[in-house]
């Protein structure tokens, strides 16, 4: 059975945002605390969260700070508290310290580890189960060849990104506060794009992303060989129309096991920059191989004109 | 108050002395097979022999930073580097990732291991998991300050080290992926950095000098804040050297000996 997911960072937009699509969700920005009403600061959002969720038939996730300081630990007991109260089905993490901490303070909650966690090896996977990981997401430079060696060696649930921007650092300090873009929390809601000659990227805030969205809509039967079964959308910086759309056509692809150019136009036209396929065929992040294992090196791959 | 040392790097091991009488108390070189810089950089087999030769008539104590994640079919012959240049004398070593640390440590249990700044420490329970891992030295991200060290200090035996000089990156070290998105593949596997944060970017609407742009020169130096992490309680202050010329190394070495000397006569 397939679980599809998705990241969404609060309350309110967990509510405008169609999930019929999604078997579970992580709710909470680990890129910054600050973002408005982020469920890891403002818990008491956790338990409706999880309600609105449950009363849907989906799996509630919370995710955790990707870098926090010592002073941000605070927070995370208690938002670890709040998740154990409202009944989340697992945290995500992000961070080694936050696991052992996880790992103490809410021992019978699955761990998730995340796809900032610098997770690269089979080796890495196996300590981690020592902690209570029971699902690991690769750091996105891990190859597919590489991920199949991690699930045959380590014998632990993958999470895959299959859709989505791809997150390609984080910084300690909010890069659109300090170039005076806007008023905190409101500027990171705009989409800041960085271009530099044929490349984009997209800031927001304390992270940055690809211009393209990683796309692996024309290889899910590969995937599915693989044994993956666990596939998240990223889109925490998305509108909650980009959320219901890929959600849609991913859903309906795995489902009536149909991938493909049908569904490549749709996504086109959610994806400003294109598509790319990330590090899976160990090719830059930002080329896209397709069905037919035609390179497109394009900034859009669009029109289907290489 | 114990004495911090003051760990260097090597890129030419004829170049051993120059680094000790400039001050240094250890050196640290890449090993060519494992290490970040790219094809080419860091010490041979034959190299890192005459430094291990070195460093103990000297003395002084020499790591090797085979601080790449290798690629998944080279595992067996990363363990296999390690425990060559352990036979030849080389105790110390720099590593890059937690399952990594863990696995050298059961095959050579006499090496220590430093986990380096790509593991991403950035709080006192992150070092506790390292210190759990079996890691002798945790690699502080330069952004902790030195009230966080204190706290940190306070929680463990483990010796702490920082970049006390490194090179200025826009994303928090450890957490970058621009390489491989631009370039084809990743720094962390030994690509060498392609510096995309120094990129001439540009946002719609906006002026494109500041945004996005880390300015020349790339050097960052917490150099004026030595005597609160020596008080703090930072057992040692890595010099990074991969992009730097010779000379400004052997500046920083000496001027940080100076200031370590002063805080040892306060």
């Amino acid at each position: 059975m397939i679980e599809l997911s998705t990241g969404i960072s609060n309350l309110k937009e967990l509510k405008e945002t169609d999930i019929e699509s999604y078997d579970a969700v992580y709710l909470g920005n680990p890129f910054c605390i600050d973002y408005e009403d982020n469920f890891l600061k403002k818990t008491e959002d956790i338990q409706k969260g999880v309600e609105f969720l449950k009363s849907r038939n989906k799996k509630a996730y919370i995710t955790t700070p990707a870098v926090p300081r010592n002073e941000d630990f605070k927070f995370i007991y208690k938002l670890l508290e709040a998740s154990v109260k409202s009944g989340i089905d697992a945290v995500e993490v992000h961070n080694m310290g936050v696991l052992r901490t996880a790992s103490k303070i809410v021992p019978d909650i699955p761990k998730h580890i995340g796809i900032l966690a610098n997770i690269y090896t089979s080796f890495t996977c196996e300590k981690l189960k020592e902690y209570g990981g029971e699902r690991i997401t690769t750091n996105p430079e891990v190859t597919l060849d590489e991920i199949g060696i991690i699930i045959d060696k380590s014998k632990i649930d993958v999470s895959f990104l299959v859709h989505g921007k791809i997150p390609l650092g984080i910084t300690g300090t909010c890069f659109l506060l300090e170039e005076k873009a806007g008023i905190c929390p409101e500027v990171c809601k705009q989409a800041f794009w960085l271009k530099s000659k044929e490349w984009v990227l997209k800031n927001v805030g304390k992270g940055v992303y690809s211009g393209k969205d990683l796309c692996m809509i024309e290889h899910l039967d590969l995937l599915l060989k693989m044994g993956l079964k666990y596939f998240r959308i990223e889109s925490l910086y998305e509108t909650p129309e980009y959320r219901c759309k890929l959600g849609n056509i991913y859903k309906s692809a795995f489902l009536n096991k149909d991938s493909g150019r049908k569904n490549i136009q749709q996504i086109l036209k959610i994806s400003e920059y294109g598509i790319c396929n990330g590090y899976y065929f160990s090719k830059s992040g930002r080329y896209y191989i397709d069905g037919e294992n035609k390179l497109h090196e394009n900034r859009i791959f669009g029109g289907l004109n290489g | 108050m114990p004495v911090p040392l003051i760990l260097a790097p090597l890129k030419k091991v004829s170049r051993f002395d120059a680094l000790i009488d400039s001050g240094a108390d250890m050196v640290y070189a890449g090993y060519s097979m494992f290490s970040r810089g790219g094809k080419g950089y860091g010490l041979n087999y034959d190299e890192m022999k005459i430094l291990a030769e070195k460093a103990a008539c000297s003395g002084k104590k020499a790591a090797a930073a085979l601080n790449i994640i290798p690629d998944v079919l080279k595992t067996e012959d990363f363990f296999n580097a390690l425990e060559r240049l352990y036979l030849l004398g080389i105790k110390d070593f720099i590593l890059n990732d937690a399952g990594l640390i863990s696995e050298a440590k059961k095959k050579v249990p006499e090496i220590k291991v430093t986990a380096s700044v790509g593991c991403g420490v950035v709080n006192t329970e992150d070092v506790l998991f390292f210190e759990e891992l079996g890691a002798d030295t945790v690699v502080l991200n330069p952004l902790i300050t030195p009230n966080e060290v204190t706290e940190i200090r306070g929680k463990t035996k483990i010796k702490l080290e920082l970049f006390i000089f490194f090179e200025k990156e826009y994303i928090i070290k450890s957490k970058c992926l621009l390489t491989g998105y631009i370039k084809e593949g990743s720094s962390k596997k030994g690509v060498n950095c392609g510096k995309i944060c120094a990129f001439n970017w540009s946002t719609s609407g906006r002026d494109i000098d500041s945004f996005f742009n880390i300015s020349k020169p790339f050097k960052s130096s917490l150099i004026e804040l030595t005597n609160y992490y020596i008080s703090a309680g930072i057992d040692i202050f890595k010099v990074e050297g991969r992009n730097f010329p010779e000379k400004i190394i052997l500046k920083v070495v000496k001027s940080l000996r100076q200031k370590i000397q002063e805080k040892r006569n306060d």
